[in-house]
């Protein structure tokens, strides 16, 4: 069964170093009088030319973390202690820094998920976009402008020359939202990463921007990691769908083979959260809790329908089946389970 | 037996420093049975929440009647007023908000029956049994607010609004600050306590994946006014309103084989309520426009019995042929993949 | 058009307060025991004579009926005598206050460069030396007392260096006074070409402008960091940050959204400093307006001190409106 309606990506792309590349990704906090909180382990992420991939996980996962960390900005006193990052090959660390090989906006842009709390209050939505195209592709203000104006225009923002002058309170959520997919796009990133950006919207809206964000990126070879807690989403707009629990890559498959089978127990227990049938929703989420201080090896076990007592010992690797899927569990659902 | 009739209810807001108004609702008309569920489903700014604080008397109707069994409210007689003190309660769509930072959870939960002069034991020995019905541990309940996650907090909000056994319970957005399991546990304990206690429910919410397998009936508005009203397999199935089409439409359903039709897509967004033009309200975004629709508000139209449009055009949207919606589809769908792997112990 | 309702419904609530101000004043200083009639006749008067002095002050009037005739003059533009310079208080003020002025202003200008920058430069970078060296500063001059300051001030610049002027007054005693125009003696002695004069306050306005600067600039200091300090922890600058854009946009958007925090600082200082100059107006013979209201209020002499009270708190008001001018120019959203 297929629902394909990208085209495939050719062999030249497939050859090609991806546009990102993440490899064994770790971010600590440190805890005061205890081992440091992990909150991102060890986190493997390939994302090629033109592919869409989606990250999924519910709160606290550790999603706008790794969006952080790519992005040279992590919150609150967290280290990034071990793993590499590379774009299109070159390796990188510190986004913001001016001196870096790889520069946000220009090569990975991000759209936010708060618009109206991350775009400048005291800045026109206009001189916020022409303040980021000027930087990176040098054009002179007129030029800069008549290009911003161009990209309000491509985010079917109504009437955009007026709009240029708007202040970000004057912004619905769903033109605020698109104003900052325009700075995203607005200097042919290679990359753009989404981070939740649709969950504040009406669902009309929600299709709107996210129908808007997968023709733009179409239509310029641009690659996306859509991050979102709303697995729904990733059905319709993505090519891979990656799954992440506790700051753990859990599974990771091409998109139709991810709906037609999920493997790991937590996949199945994010679909369940859609499905219509309580009784077999429960089978799926009434666990029986562990014994009182357990510290299970696998981070799933406390809420694993499928937990067995190795579980509790041995920590499950993240392990290849084929077909580029991976998925970290010791008993998943795979084909005659 | 009708619990709730809203009858032709208007709300106007003043906007401060000049003399337009907000219209925020437009003439209202809908009722709840005992026990049912009524959704009210629209985008943000379609005056839902307005209604819903207007039921639960937090802001006072421009004109139009609320009666709740059989008798009006009125400034006199509304939910805080002795005879009806704990009939009707509500859930907000911020879990915190019902709580204070400084109490155990318990404490607010139980604080609805200090108004209804309930003493001491018999309070206690009715938070056993909501904590038993929420399926909440006490040590859970005597925890700190900020001790909780927002879903099991949530749960608690529930369990507070049903504690004084209410005839009605007013939830706005409760399940919209969460995540999709957390959503899907309310949703069942919402199910579950109304099997048991037969409360009606007035469901405020704008995801309709939620509405669709926990609503009785369902309510459509739009700027104010309502689209559609009727049973939710009828208007699920076949929706006469362009404005319900695009709506359901949106819904994005976790699967690659159920795309999002391409019927009615709705364009641009909800314009702002201040003086709005005569006529229907969607004509500025509805697919199906024509002048007729411009001059007056659509009448009041019944496709099938119990089912009401406000629509001219609704016959064009009839589609005889359709047996399931996608919400249904994917139903089957899930349950199939639910299915594979079950673990042993309950397959 | 807003902003002119705006203006007009403060001016309408200034009336009040300055009513409340001076009302309050009033009483308290009723309350400080003294009789101005026994002092001003000296320790050897008659009762007789101290009741009839008291008599003509009015002072064995009611209090509140006191109070009512000192607002008639007020409202008149008469603030009383004062017993000591045996002059109108008005007359007196008008050359005091800006000599108080001069000196605040400039003091506040020179705290501000130095708050500003520090704070600046160690919000930027939170782990180099200049934020160690800025901490450090802001515990100093918290706990310095201004006039302590100086004292040191003169025993270095006067008495050992001997590069400051005598802390006397506010230029050289053997110069001719320009004629009053504005009542600062920089500006006046420029429009009227003494530029001996100016040149000699110059270097008189030196210390106690440093003093002053210096304590001054340390609550500048800090606001203008923790208020730095959040900006750069806001989303917005992150978003900011992770649009690549340079490190001096970022300064300066982060300033941008610090700026209401630190303007309300600096006129809560310089509201607060016209009265608390007044040890180091002391310590510099300045002959300000802070020492001429506590000799006031040391002599039982009310009226230089209401006096003092009304110039500034009329000055506070100026102040506090031009704050929030600025704070509706700054922020487009309290604009329709
Ligand atoms: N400022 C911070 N201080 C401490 N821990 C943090 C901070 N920000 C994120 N974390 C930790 O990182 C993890 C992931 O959080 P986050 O990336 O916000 O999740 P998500 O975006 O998936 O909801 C959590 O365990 C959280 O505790
Ligand atoms: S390893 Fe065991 S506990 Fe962990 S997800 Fe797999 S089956 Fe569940
Ligand atoms: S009445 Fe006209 S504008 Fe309104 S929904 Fe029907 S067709 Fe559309
Ligand atoms: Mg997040």
């Amino acid at each position: 069964m297929t629902y394909q309606d990208k085209t495939d990506t050719t062999e030249a792309q497939a050859v090609a170093a991806p546009v990102l590349e993440l490899e064994g990704i770790t971010v600590a906090y440190p805890r005061y009088g205890e081992s440091d909180h992990v909150a991102l382990d060890a986190v493997d992420l390939k994302i090629r030319r033109g592919e869409i991939v989606g990250l999924v996980g519910e709160t606290g996962a550790g999603k706008t973390l790794l969006t952080r960390t790519v992005m040279g900005a992590i919150p609150g006193g967290g280290e990034h202690t071990s793993g590499a990052m590379r774009y299109n090959g070159t390796p990188f660390t510190d986004l913001p820094d001016d001196k870096s090989p790889v520069r946000p906006a220009k090569d990975i842009a991000l759209i936010v998920s708060n618009p109206r709390r991350e775009l400048n209050p005291v800045l026109t939505v206009g001189q916020q976009i022409v303040n980021v195209i000027r930087h990176h592709l040098g054009l002179s203000e007129k030029e800069a402008r008549a290009r911003a104006v161009d990209m309000l225009r491509a985010v079917a923002i109504p009437d955009p020359e007026s709009r240029m002058d708007a202040w970000p309170h004057e912004l619905s959520g769903g033109m605020a939202q698109r104003v900052v997919i325009a700075i995203a796009l607005s200097c042919d990133p290679g990359l753009v990463i989404s981070d939740d950006a649709t969950s504040a919207l009406d669902v009309t809206v929600q299709l709107q921007v996210l129908n808007l964000m997968k023709e733009m990126v179409a239509g310029s070879e641009t690659a996306a990691l859509i991050i979102t807690r709303d697995i729904a989403i990733t059905a319709h707009y993505c090519d891979r769908v990656v799954i992440l629990y506790k700051g753990e890559v859990v599974e990771e498959a091409p998109r139709d083979a991810f709906f037609d089978r999920p493997h790991h127990p937590y996949s199945i227990n994010l679909l369940a959260a859609f499905a219509h049938s309580p009784a077999l929703r429960e089978a799926w989420w009434d666990v029986p809790p562990l014994a009182d201080g357990t510290r299970p090896a696998c981070r799933f076990a406390d809420r694993c329908a499928r937990r067995q007592p190795r579980c509790v010992s041995e920590a499950p690797a993240l392990r290849d089946c084929g077909a580029g899927r991976r998925v970290r569990c010791h008993y998943p659902v795979e084909a005659g389970t | 037996m009708t619990l709730l009739s809203v009858q032709d209810l208007v709300k106007h807001f003043p906007v401060s420093g000049s003399s337009k108004l907000v219209k925020a609702l437009n003439g209202v008309t809908f009722e709840i049975e005992r026990g049912e569920t009524f959704s009210l489903v629209g985008e943000s700014g379609s005056g839902k929440t307005t209604v819903g604080r207007a039921v639960v008397g937090l802001i006072e109707a421009t004109s139009g009647a609320i009666v709740f069994d059989g008798k009006p409210m009125s400034w006199k007689r509304n939910i805080r007023s002795p005879e009806l003190r704990g009939r009707i309660q509500f859930v907000f769509q911020e879990p915190g908000e019902s709580f204070n930072p400084r109490e155990p959870v318990a404490a607010a939960m139980i604080e609805p029956l200090k108004y209804l002069g309930m003493n001491r034991s018999d309070r206690d020995r009715r938070l056993a049994e909501v904590l038993e019905l929420i399926r909440m541990p006490m040590a859970t309940a005597m925890k700190l607010p900020d001790d909780l996650s927002p879903g099991m907090l949530q749960r608690a909000a529930v369990g507070r609004a049903i504690i004084t056994r209410p005839d009605l319970v007013v939830l706005d957005e409760p399940t919209s600050a969460l995540d999709p399991t957390a959503r899907a546990e309310i949703v069942d304990l919402l199910i579950s306590v109304q099997k048991k206690m037969e409360t009606a429910y007035l469901f405020i919410s704008h995801d309709l994946s939620t509405v669709r397998f926990l609503t009785d009936r369902i309510c459509v508005m739009y700027l104010g006014s309502v689209m559609e009203t009727g049973p939710a397999e009828k208007v699920f199935l076949d929706p006469r309103h362009p404005y319900s089409v695009g709506l359901m439409a949106s819904v994005l359903l976790p699967h690659p084989s159920l795309k999002t039709p391409e019927r009615m897509k709705l364009e641009g967004e909800i314009p702002s309520p201040l003086d709005l033009p005569p006529g229907c309200p969607l004509a500025s975004r509805c697919p199906l426009v024509e002048p007729a629709c411009r001059e007056r508000m659509p009448l009041p139209e019944y496709p099938q019995p119990k089912h009401l449009v406000h629509c001219i055009n609704h016959h064009k949207l009839e589609r005889a042929d359709v047996v399931s919606d996608r919400f249904e589809t994917f139903h089957t769908l899930s349950d199939r993949i639910l299915r594979q792997g079950l673990p042993e112990r309950v397959a | 058009m807003q902003i002119l309702r705006y203006i007009l419904k403060r001016l309408l609530f200034v009336i009040p307060q300055m009513l409340g101000i001076l009302f309050i004043s009033f009483f308290l200083i009723k309350l400080i025991p003294g009789d101005p009639a026994v002092l001003m006749l000296g320790p050897n008067a008659t009762a007789d004579a101290v009741a009839k002095l008291r008599a003509e002050m009015g002072l064995d009037l009611p209090v509140f009926q006191q109070f009512m005739i000192y607002l008639g003059n007020v409202l008149q533009g008469d603030l009383g005598m004062s017993w000591q310079s045996a002059r109108p208080v008005l007359s007196d003020l008008m050359t005091r206050f800006p000599a108080t002025l001069e000196l605040v202003t400039l003091s506040l200008l020179l705290a501000v460069v130095i708050g500003l920058g520090l704070g600046i430069a160690s919000a930027m970078r939170p782990r180099g030396a200049v934020r160690k060296a800025a901490n450090y500063y802001g515990l100093l001059s918290g706990a310095i007392p201004d006039f302590w300051l100086a004292l040191v001030f003169i025993f270095v610049f006067y008495t050992l260096l001997g590069w400051a002027p005598a802390p006397l007054g506010r230029y050289s005693i053997m110069l001719i006074p320009p004629q009053t125009i504005t009542g600062s003696v920089l500006v006046d002695s420029l429009i009227t070409g003494r530029f001996d004069v100016f040149m000699s306050a110059l270097s008189h306005l030196a210390l106690p402008v440093l003093t002053l600067g210096l304590v001054n600039a340390g609550p500048i200091l800090k606001a203008t960091q923790s208020s730095m300090d959040r900006a750069l922890g806001s989303d917005f600058i992150a978003y900011a940050r992770m649009n690549g854009l340079p490190r001096r946009m970022i300064r300066r958007q982060a300033l941008r959204a610090a700026l209401p925090n630190i303007i309300t600082i600096i006129s809560v200082l310089y509201s607060f400093t016209i009265g608390a100059a007044v040890l180091v107006e002391i310590v510099f013979g300045w002959g300000g307006a802070g020492q001429y209201a506590v000799a006031g209020v040391l002599n039982s002499d009310l009226n230089p001190v209401l006096g003092f009270v009304i110039f500034s708190a009329v000055l506070s008001l100026i102040v506090y409106l031009i704050v929030d001018l600025l704070y509706f120019a700054l922020d487009p959203r309290t604009r329709g």
